[in-house]
C-alpha cells in the first residue's frame, strides 16, 4: 500500500483506538518505522483523542497519590528489560549445555581411556600367549625333529617295583646338534602329597642327578639337558621336592640296548 | 514528547511516576470511572494502572505511539477486568454514570475543565458517544453495532466522520489546544 492510500485508509484511526487485528497492527507498525508522514498523522490523531479525554478529565482523590506511591515498593520490577531477560536465558542455557556437555564428553573420555586400558592390558596378555604359544611351538617342533632324526634312540625303562605297569620311553640324541634326553612322563605313576620323582642318567655305572620330574608338562613330554656317556636312565622317588644327591628309592630303571 | 520522563521511569525513577501521575491521573480517572461506575473500583484501577505502568515502563515503545496512548490502553484495559468480577455486576444495578457524574463530592468533575468541556459539547451527540464507546469504553466496531442496533457499515462511516470532527475541535490549531496547555501546565505547577 502507498503512504497516501495508507494514510486515507483509516487503519491509523483504528490503530489509534485500539481497534486493529494483530496482522493489521503489524502492517500500522510498519508503515510507522518506514515513513515519518505515518508516523506525524498517528501524532496528530493521538493528540486529538488526548486532549478529547483531558477535556473530560476526573480529578481522582487527592489520597489516592501518596497510597500509590506507598505501593510502589511493594511491586516487584524485572532488574532488566525482556529483551535482556532473553539473552540472559539464552546465556543460562548454553552454559548449562555446554556443561552438560562437557560433563558428557569428559565421562565418555574417562569411559574411552578406561577401555583403552584394558584394551592394552589384554593386548599384553596377548601378546604373552603369542609369545608362549611360539616358545610352545618351537618345543614341540623341536620334539618332532628329534623323533624324525634316524640318530634319536629310544631307551626303555621299567617299572621295577610294579612289573606291570606301562613302561616309559627315553628319548635321546647325544650324536647331533640336539643334543637332549625327552622323558614320556605322562605315563609316570602319580605320586602322592610329599613324594616327588628325580630323572637320573647313569654314566660309568654311577647315577648322575638330571633334575625333578613335572608330571604336569603341557605336552606330557620333558626335555633334560644333554649327558653324551649315559648307559641308562632312572626315575627315584623322593621325599625333597629339590631331589636328593644319590636315588631314596628306585622306581624305572632303563639300559641302552 | 516526554522523552526525558520516559527515559527517567525506566530507569524506575519514581519521581517520574509522580510526575506522570500529576499529568494523567485526571484523565486517565475521568475514563476508568465511565467504565466501572464506581469511585471506589476507579479508585482501584486507577491504583493498578500506575502499578503496572511502574512494573512494565521498560515494554513502552515511543515509536508505536503516544505516552498517554499506551496509559490509556492499560487503563482501560485494567478497568474492563475489574467489571467482569460479580462484585461489579451487582453494584452496576444500582448506578449510573449519570447519578455518578453529576453528584458532588471528591470525584466531581474538574472545573478546569469547564472550558473545554464547551468543545466537547459542540461535538454531535452520536458521533460523541460512539468515540465513548470505542475509545474509552473499549468496545469493539461490531460490538457497537450489536449494542445499539446500528447496522456495522454505518458505525464505520459513523466513526470516520466522527474522528474528523473530533480533530477539527480538538485538533492543534484550534483555541482548545491552547486551553488545554494552559491546564497542562497549570496541574505541572500545582
Amino acid at each position: 500500500m502507498d503512504i497516501q492510500s495508507f494514510l486515507q485508509s483509516g487503519l491509523l484511526e483504528a490503530y489509534a483506538l485500539a481497534q486493529c487485528t494483530p496482522a493489521e497492527r503489524t502492517q500500522v507498525e510498519e508503515m510507522l518505522a518506514q515513513y515519518p508522514e505515518a508516523r506525524a498523522e498517528l501524532e496528530s490523531i493521538e493528540l486529538a483523542l488526548e486532549r478529547y479525554a483531558n477535556a473530560q478529565a476526573i480529578t481522582p482523590p487527592a489520597d489516592l497519590k501518596d497510597r500509590i506511591m506507598r505501593e510502589l515498593d511493594r511491586v516487584e520490577v524485572p532488574m532488566t528489560p525482556p529483551a535482556d531477560n532473553l539473552l540472559l536465558r539464552i546465556f543460562q542455557a548454553s552454559t548449562v549445555l555446554l556443561l552438560a556437555a562437557a560433563i558428557y564428553f569428559g565421562y565418555q573420555q574417562s569411559q574411552t581411556q578406561t577401555q583403552l586400558a584394558g584394551a592394552q592390558n589384554r593386548i599384553t596378555e596377548l601378546e604373552k600367549q603369542v609369545v608362549d604359544c611360539g616358545t610352545s611351538v618351537n618345543a614341540e617342533r623341536a620334539i618332532v625333529r628329534l623323533l624324525h632324526d634316524q640318530k634319536t634312540k629310544a631307551v626303555r625303562m621299567g617299572n621295577i617295583i610294579d612289573t606291570s605297569a606301562t613302561p616309559v620311553y627315553v628319548f635321546h640324541n647325544f650324536e647331533s646338534g640336539n643334543c637332549t634326553a625327552l622323558v614320556d612322563v605322562s605315563v609316570l605313576p602319580k605320586q602322592p602329597a610329599g613324594k616327588y620323582l628325580q630323572f637320573w642318567a647313569l654314566v660309568d655305572g654311577v647315577p648322575k642327578e638330571m633334575g625333578m620330574i613335572d608330571t604336569t608338562s603341557a605336552n606330557g613330554l620333558q626335555s633334560f639337558p644333554c649327558e653324551p656317556k649315559a648307559a641308562g636312565f632312572a626315575v627315584s622317588i623322593e621325599d625333597d621336592p629339590n631331589g636328593s644327591r644319590k636315588p631314596t628309592t628306585v622306581l624305572m630303571l632303563g639300559m641302552q640296548g | 514528547m516526554h522523552t526525558e520522563l520516559i527515559l527517567r521511569l525506566k530507569q524506575q525513577d519514581r519521581t517520574a511516576l509522580s510526575q506522570l501521575y500529576d499529568l494523567y491521573s485526571s484523565a486517565l480517572y475521568g475514563v476508568v470511572l465511565r467504565i466501572v461506575l464506581s469511585p471506589e473500583l476507579a479508585q482501584q484501577v486507577l491504583q493498578d494502572t500506575f502499578l503496572k505502568v511502574w512494573k512494565n515502563s521498560a515494554s513502552y515503545d515511543s515509536a508505536k505511539g503516544r505516552l498517554f496512548t499506551w496509559l490509556l490502553n492499560i487503563a482501560r484495559n485494567t478497568a474492563i477486568d475489574a467489571t467482569r468480577t460479580a462484585h461489579f455486576r451487582y453494584k452496576q444495578k444500582t448506578e449510573s454514570l449519570d447519578t455518578l457524574v453529576s453528584r458532588p463530592g471528591n470525584d466531581s468533575i474538574n472545573p478546569d475543565h469547564l472550558g473545554v468541556r464547551e468543545a466537547v459539547e459542540t461535538l454531535d451527540e452520536k458521533y460523541k458517544s460512539l468515540i465513548d464507546l470505542i475509545y474509552f469504553k473499549g468496545y469493539t466496531q461490531e460490538e457497537v453495532a450489536e449494542e445499539t442496533g446500528i447496522p456495522i457499515g454505518t458505525v464505520k462511516t459513523r466513526l470516520r466522520y466522527a474522528m474528523n470532527e473530533l480533530r477539527k475541535v480538538f485538533g492543534e490549531t484550534n483555541t482548545v489546544a491552547f486551553l488545554l496547555v494552559a491546564e497542562a501546565l497549570r496541574n505541572a505547577l500545582k
